[in-house]
């Protein structure tokens, strides 16, 4: 070998050595990741608003047997949930190992202090930056975005680091999904198609004297003609045109001159329907420019509630088509088109049980039994394809049906809440019952199939309780003399805070559990100075603790927490300065949420909402079952994330707040 | 035209029948590769083919003068416009064929569409089944529909007296080639209905006097001049088509795979594109 050849194989040589130095430490690396993952699989049934009351009920009736069985084979416990127990926090605890000053979300609703009006929680949505306008048009020059509020990292992106493969299914308080390399379809909080949490249109020649308050829905008057009405199925705002119209389709409604039947053609579909039947998902394209350049796609279901005396004719919101998603709702973006060419066009909307139809009158419980039943069976096939494409891992797969079916038929199986009616309770009093059974189904369609590699883990996020009188919160401090109105305003005109003087408000509720000082340097109009906080919060709290029901005589809330006991974290800019914690039986009134006053400080809960779990978080705990022993005296549910986790053999992350309960 | 139809039909169903009951992308790969193979010989003898090598040949000369005196600036302006008037040129030589091969193509994608465009029903599945009266005379509450077994009609029908329209829901209960039957007094008119899970033809609409839907739905006869119905219509499913695991509409899946077969076989076929 020549002295040249030898001076350039020297340094390959070297070079080469390197090389595979380092592929050998990466093999290392890789082998390391393939441990932690290898053939684990953990399994998490999420059933929203499962009560341990409840499940211990049905359980010893003989109603759950795969509950029991998994109860009598590992454990079963409750499960402590978040304060406040409001879903989108609770799962954000779940999501994150955190506790809210760690993830952010607070509430449904938080408030910006700057303007003090209530905003959503979860995320937020953002329009093209610039446009330019040609005539009537307006072309964007960029494009809008939906963010996720949520801090902290999904416990999923997590396990993704470590390659351990991921299926997350409609998990709330991800939308839009976090980044994954795994798949995830978004849950609670995504939009219908007109960028609202729901919003049902009904056609009726008899529009109920409610209609313009009504919340949730729209209704449109109709006028038949020859058996016959047009109308225009109202889609999203046409953001390309002046003003931002609403996009429409139009489409026609033809029933018989005797049966009890109509049809409706739309868009090309012709569909045939009984009274009280639904039709199928309806794909629908709402045109946004000219010769199709731009349209989005939406999908929608007609339910034909009544034919004579009076039309009445219920649409769907308007759903993000998973087969061509207007908006992210999963991960890869491909997921729910995949999902959707096996199973179907299904519901995409975060909370699908249209509680707000029932709430205003325009369903009856017949007609939301009917929905809600729809909305489990298509969550059940979805289950089927879900699990049997599941193969190693993690999968997450998430019920609505045991939460929203509980908030509206609870008063079905309370004979002392107010709106409870005994022919009314024996029509519906088996429909929370059932849905038990029908989640007892899946936990036993796991069980059947569990091996020894694989963690079952079976969870609600909170439970219930009946709601059976309204707080108005904001009326109270009202009359007590913390919130003060302009001079010359009615409270009953007060709507969003928008009447409120707030240079003579020292502190004021907001959302369902949330209590905010106006302090000074921070509220627009802030006057209380930092040194008084304290004390005020002090004050208000045992005035609080004291309150009586004056009907009952019953203690109206039960704990309140000061937000610097309970939270600790990075983000706490929008934590309230105290949280309450009602009573079960109590609960803030829809209407002080928002920030409105009514007369009363306290009453009768008669809205067909009538079970929930906005209260004292001790009072309304969730469950947690497993195929393994739960070594934990108290699970939290903060307690999960650091639990999945270490199934797989990672440790928690120093952000987190909750322990392994293995 | 019912004559043609039936001829025409006939050929494609021995063409299909092997395909019936296998994967739909192996007869829609074989039917676009004939038919691009057939278009190649009908090209061939339809068109001046010196005329279209001369034409390309020029094209190519053309573009080598660009290349070649890239440099000198009038005499590039002067290739573009023979570029041009070649291009006319080849254009010209190919429309005399194209002209010969629209109608052949067409009846294909016809009967391709009937089979592609809409599957089948399967058991189980409802179908709206709609009947147009011929004007204003015919009592919608008196027309019946009678359903063989196997067929149910799934709720009452709808009538709509101002498009002088009725319409029935029908479910499909077993598995079979059926013959429906809507009849008005004396009269009677029949439509098939398929419940078959296979790669079968399916009318969408039977039609009197409306050479349009006869000519889109060749496989069964139009309505009889005489009958009380103009219109019958079945709203059969969409077929979804998938190539090679790729969703793809069928019209694009038959031109890929005849473009394919066409480029593929014109030099082994000596033909001139």
């Amino acid at each position: 070998m020549n002295k040249k050849l030898r001076s350039i194989t020297l340094p390959g040589t070297c070079l080469l050595f390197c090389l595979l130095l380092t592929f050998s430490f990466y093999g290392c690396e890789q082998s390391k990741a393939e441990a932690v993952n290898g053939d684990k699989k953990v399994i998490v049934l999420g059933f929203d608003g499962v009560d341990p009351g409840l499940l211990s009920k049905f359980m010893a009736e003989g109603r759950l047997p795969n509950f029991k069985r998994l109860a009598e084979q590992g454990d079963y416990k409750s499960l402590g949930t978040s304060i406040p127990p409001q879903s989108p926090v609770a799962w954000s605890n779940f999501i994150t190992g955190m506790n809210p000053g760690g993830h952010g979300i607070y509430d449904f609703l938080h408030r910006d202090p700057s303007l003090m009006i209530p905003i959503s929680s979860t995320s937020e949505t953002e329009g093209s930056a610039s446009t330019v306008k040609f005539g009537k048009w307006v072309i964007p020059l960029s494009s809008g975005h939906v963010k996720n509020l949520r801090q902290g990292r999904a416990f999923w992106n997590i396990l993704e680091d470590h390659n351990v493969e991921t299926t997350v299914f409609k998990v709330p308080a991800n939308f839009p999904p976090v980044a994954s390399k795994g798949k995830t379809l978004s849950g609670m909080g995504t939009p219908d198609l007109l960028g609202t949490f729901g919003t049902f249109s009904f056609y009726t020649d008899d529009p109920p004297p409610n209609q313009d308050v009504i919340s949730g829905g729209i209704v449109y008057p109709v006028q038949l003609i020859n058996n016959g009405f047009e109308a225009n199925l109202v889609g999203p705002k046409n953001t390309f045109l002046e003003h931002a119209p609403d996009a429409v389709i139009p489409f026609r409604l033809f029933r018989d001159p005797e049966n009890a039947t109509a049809q409706i053609d739309v868009q090309g579909h012709k569909i045939l329907l009984q009274e009280k039947e639904w039709s199928d998902w309806v794909e629908v394209d709402f045109s946004l420019l000219p010769a199709g350049l731009q349209s989005v796609s939406g999908i929608c279901r007609f339910y034909l509630k009544e034919v004579r005396p009076k039309m009445k004719l219920y649409v769907t919101p308007i759903n993000i088509a998973p087969a061509n998603p207007a908006l992210p709702i999963s991960t890869p973006d491909d997921y729910a088109s995949d999902l959707h060419k096996c199973c179907g066009d299904f519901y995409t909307q975060g909370m699908p049980e249209d509680t707000k139809a029932l709430s205003w009158g325009v369903f009856d419980h017949f007609d939301f039994h009917s929905q809600s039943k729809n909305v489990l069976e298509e969550r059940l096939r979805l289950f089927e394809h879900v699990y049997n494409d599941f193969e190693k891992g993690l999968l997450f797969f998430y019920f609505s049906s045991t939460d929203l079916n509980s908030h509206m038929f609870y008063n079905m199986i309370d004979p002392d809440h107010p709106s409870y009616k005994a022919e009314l309770a024996e029509e519906f009093g088996s429909v929370i019952p059932s849905i038990y059974e029908n989640v007892d189904a899946v936990v036993g369609r796991v069980l059947d199939q569990l091996d020894d590699n694989t963690t079952l883990l079976v969870m609600s996020d909170h439970g219930f309780a009946s709601f059976r009188r309204a707080v108005n919160l904001n009326s109270w401090l009202l009359d007590e003399g913390y919130i003060s109105l302009r001079r010359g305003t009615s409270q009953s005109d007060v709507e969003y805070y928008d009447k409120v003087d707030w240079i003579r408000t020292k502190i004021y509720g907001l959302g369902f559990n949330g209590v905010y000082v106006n302090l000074r340097s921070r509220e627009r109009n802030g006057i209380v100075l930092p040194t008084e906080k304290k004390k005020l919060l002090t004050e208000v709290s045992e005035k609080l603790l004291k309150l009586r029901d004056p009907e009952t005589g019953e203690q109206v809330v039960n704990r309140v927490y000061l937000a610097e006991e309970i939270y600790s974290g990075r983000n706490l800019a929008y934590a309230p300065d105290l949280v309450v914690g009602y009573n079960r039986g109590f609960r803030a009134s829809w209407e002080t949420t928002i920030g409105t006053f009514p007369e009363e400080w306290i009453s009768d809960n008669m809205d067909p909402w009538s079970g929930d779990h906005c209260m004292a978080a001790e009072l309304v705990p969730g469950v947690i079952l497993s195929n393994r022993k739960i070594q934990s005296a108290n699970p939290k549910l903060f307690d999960l994330a650091p639990t999945i986790l270490a199934e797989f053999g990672i440790g928690k992350t120093d952000e987190m707040v909750g322990g392994t309960i293995f | 035209m019912d004559i043609l139809n039936s001829l025409i039909s006939g050929i494609f169903n021995i063409v299909f029948q092997p395909f019936k009951n296998i994967d739909p992308v192996w007869g829609m790969l074989v039917v676009s590769f004939l038919t691009g193979i057939i278009m190649l010989f009908i090209f061939k003898a339809t068109s001046d083919q010196k005329g279209i090598k001369r034409a390309k040949n020029l094209v190519k000369g053309h573009f080598l003068a660009i290349r070649l005196y890239k440099d000198d600036i009038s005499l590039m302006f002067n290739t573009m416009s023979n570029i041009l008037a070649s291009n006319f040129l080849y254009m010209k030589k190919s429309m005399r064929p194209m002209l010969f091969l629209l109608v052949p193509v067409a009846f294909v994608l016809i009967q391709i569409g009937v089979r592609y465009e809409f599957r089948p029903l399967n058991v189980g599945e409802t179908a709206v089944v709609s009947l147009q009266a011929e004007g204003g005379n015919v009592r919608l509450s008196e027309v019946i529909l009678d359903l063989p077994q196997g067929l149910k009609l799934d709720m009452p029908p709808v009538r709509i007296d101002r498009l002088h329209e009725i319409s029935w829901r029908i479910l499909a209960e077993k598995a079979g080639d059926y013959e429906i039957s809507f009849k008005y007094g004396n009269q009677a008119v029949k439509k098939s209905l398929v419940v078959v899970e296979s790669l079968v033809p399916v009318t969408a609409a039977i039609a009197r006097d409306d050479i349009g839907t006869t000519i889109m739905n060749p496989s069964e006869s139009s309505i009889s001049d005489a009958s009380f119905a103009s219109l019958i219509s079945v709203v059969y499913p969409e077929r979804e088509f998938e190539a090679f695991g790729f969703s793809v509409h069928w019209l694009v899946a038959f031109f890929v795979f005849s473009l394919v077969a066409a480029f593929g076989f014109k030099g082994f076929l000596g033909v001139e594109v």
